[in-house]
């Protein structure tokens, strides 16, 4: 009961926060420079033809017409058309997405049950060798850009070793798709029992993935080690030595304490991901939602742009929703 | 002027009884907090004992390491404090040089701890009834019936009055006091044959104090247990302690029985403390507390000599050492003999 009460007071804040993110989602794709009417009507049109591009998208009218008009139209389910592919938004976000949520939960898996453990570990023997290769590790890939170590991966596993595909999306070309249940690929192919298919793509996920999980992984891993030398120094866990418990309750007591921040910084690694994704999937030809926001972003193309900023954006508030009704399971003081 | 202080005080006899019936001996115990700067000692050779059956009482201003004490006789300092020195002896048996797990059984069973602020040291996701049990099971292989029962009969016998109805509260839906109940509750689970109580009161109401102080010494003495008791308040050591010992700065200064310390304090810090209570009590406060020189750096000569009235050349030079004056009654100070004697007023 106190459940529902406390779900609710989260979700009312849902709706403020769209449209917030509404809001700058359209002024900002309209702050992008390039006239898309330029490009649309092709680098020989005469002025007329541009102008009247500019009509039927309606960019003529003004800035608040044009916000009415784009809420109006998500209101109605409607995210537009996009002017480079002549397809509905919609349908064009729906064939891409799958692709990106399978590198995205593929890297949130692994950068948790790697993360959560070496934290655990190198808070627990601080100083010890493991703290300070992790450390070290921790350092370098705070600082180097994903794309970069995107292309550094395929040049050493694809270019030199050969041990995985190169960068050319999904599958290899020729391997046919398996039958569309999720739209994952790996997933379907598993479902379906296409194990070409199944091998190919997975062989095709290693890499990106892997640099995912190479660069956000410490951002996990950083969390949880301090997280939990908080805990493990604080009085809790002090008083519970002096008690006489063994190592093993200390920790789970520790562990037990620090979850809430372990599942903060999960949700914030999804967000974190997903902008990831943007330049790995770029990268890599992967086909999905983030190199369609690139591609969007390259063209002047309004309505793709904005409706991946929205989406992620929802997916995002959706996301922090969950880590706060997390919460309430995992701290009992929330629930008061 | 003072030229008798500086001839006598040679023989330096062993300040601590038959150690034999000791139940916990601790010995020159030096602990150094390590900073970038250098280490800060806090404490620096502290003496202590305590027999079977006793309560002792050690009193200090906040600051002076009592804290620090209790912790490293458990064994419980960690990186920045470092015990450099000294000896802990439970039993004759050496705890500074134990292994954790050796230190596990002893935690808990022989010698138990509560401490102040005891919210802070449950832990706030767990209920109080899983909690207990797992310091029952600590030490004791019980089935979870079994460990339900322990559980309950230990929250009755702290006074919660419907222990079945506290099983599944979480700490920061109990008072202060109760949590501190829950904490007496968890240090004499096994019945310890030493109970180290740190500041048991301190944020507590007077009269939630008084009651908790009550439960502790029923306890104690049911369980035929010895006590350790730490605080500020010298009303309170004077009240539920046989024996009081004073710390000041990092070095117990004087111990003696409670009554002999009342009448006859002898160190000049200890009778500075007397009046201070006294004037307390004569305004209505209850409390000792002076906002204390903090610890500084090792002290060559007598922590106290910058404050000390009859202070002589040597005490700035040289540490005095813990001597008797009386049968049972122990003086860190040059002058003690003269002072005890009435030759010198502090």
């Amino acid at each position: 009961m106190r459940f529902w009460r406390y779900a609710a007071q989260r979700l009312a804040f849902l709706p403020l926060q769209l449209f917030i993110v509404s809001v700058i989602v359209f002024f900002l794709v309209r702050l992008l420079p390039g006239d898309p009417s330029y490009l649309l009507a092709g680098p020989f049109a005469t002025v007329e033809r541009v102008e009247e591009v500019r009509t039927r998208l309606g960019l003529n009218q003004p800035l608040h017409v044009q916000y009415v008009r784009y809420v109006l139209s998500i209101a109605r389910g409607e995210l537009g058309t996009s002017w480079v592919t002549s397809r509905p938004v919609l349908a064009d976000i729906a064939q891409r997405l799958p692709a990106t949520m399978e590198l995205v939960l593929l890297a949130v898996f692994f950068c948790v049950v790697i993360g959560i453990p070496l934290g655990v570990l190198t808070a627990v023997r601080k100083r010890g060798i493991a703290d300070r290769l992790v450390f070290g590790y921790g350092l370098l890939a705070g600082a180097l850009p994903d794309f970069w170590f995107a292309l550094i991966v395929i040049f050493v596993f694809f270019y030199k070793l050969g041990w995985f595909p190169g960068p050319v999306g999904q599958l290899d070309l020729t391997v046919s798709m398996p039958r569309h249940v999720t739209g994952m690929y790996a997933l379907d192919a598993l479902l379906t029992a296409d194990w070409p298919a199944l091998r190919s793509a997975v062989t095709h996920l290693v890499l990106p993935v892997a640099t995912l999980t190479a660069i956000y992984m410490p951002l996990v891993m950083k969390n949880t080690r301090s997280t939990m030398e908080d805990m493990l120094g604080s009085d809790f866990v002090t008083y519970a030595r002096a008690a006489g418990l063994s190592r093993l309750m200390q920790l789970r007591y520790a562990l037990r304490n620090s979850l809430p921040s372990v599942v903060t910084i999960v949700g914030i690694l999804f967000w974190f991901l997903l902008g990831g994704a943007v330049l790995v999937e770029t990268v890599f030809a992967w086909g999905g939602l983030g190199q369609y926001a690139v591609q969007s972003v390259v063209n002047s193309d309004y309505a793709p742009l904005q409706a991946f900023v929205l989406l992620t954006a929802v997916f995002t508030s959706v996301v922090f929703l969950l880590v706060d009704l997390a919460y309430f399971f995992l701290d009992p003081r929330i629930r008061a | 002027m003072r030229s008798w202080a500086t001839g006598s005080a040679t023989t330096s006899t062993l300040p601590i009884g038959n150690s034999v019936d000791a139940l916990l001996e601790v010995k020159d115990l030096h602990v150094d907090y390590l900073r970038d700067a250098g280490p800060v000692r806090v404490l620096n050779g502290v003496d202590l004992t305590v027999y079977p059956g006793e309560s002792l009482g050690v009193v200090g201003e906040s600051g002076v390491g009592k804290t620090v004490l209790v912790r490293a006789i458990l064994g419980l300092l960690q990186p920045p404090w470092r015990v450099t020195r000294g000896q802990v002896l439970y039993e004759g048996d050496e705890l500074l040089r134990q292994s954790e797990k050796e230190l596990r059984t002893i935690r808990g069973r022989g010698i138990a701890l509560t401490t102040h602020e005891p919210r802070k040291h449950l832990n706030p996701v767990s209920t109080i009834g899983a909690q207990i049990a797992n310091v029952v099971r600590a030490h004791a292989t019980v089935g979870h019936a079994k460990a339900r029962e322990r559980v309950l009969e230990l929250l009755g016998r702290v006074g919660f009055p419907d222990p079945e109805a506290r099983l599944t509260a979480y700490p920061h839906e109990l008072s202060g006091g109760m949590c501190q109940r829950v904490i007496i509750a968890m240090a004499l689970a096994h019945s310890p044959k030493l109970l180290m109580a740190d500041e048991p009161t301190a944020g507590l109401d007077v009269t939630i104090s008084l009651q908790v102080l009550d439960l502790m010494r029923g306890l104690v003495r049911d369980a035929n247990s010895s006590l350790l008791l730490v605080s500020r308040d010298l009303g309170v050591v004077a009240h539920y302690c046989q024996r009081v010992a004073v710390m000041y700065q990092g070095r117990i200064v004087e111990s003696a029985g409670v009554q002999t310390f009342f009448e006859r304090a002898t160190h000049p810090y200890s009778r500075r403390l007397l009046r201070a209570a006294t004037a307390a009590r004569d305004e209505g406060r209850g409390a000792t507390t002076s906002a204390g020189p903090r610890v500084a750096a090792a002290v060559v000569g007598c922590a106290y000599t910058p404050r000390c009235p009859v202070r002589v050349e040597r005490c700035a030079t040289e540490p005095p050492a813990l001597e008797p004056v009386a049968a049972g009654h122990l003086v860190r100070c040059f002058l003690g003999a003269e002072i005890a004697a009435g030759r010198v007023t502090v």
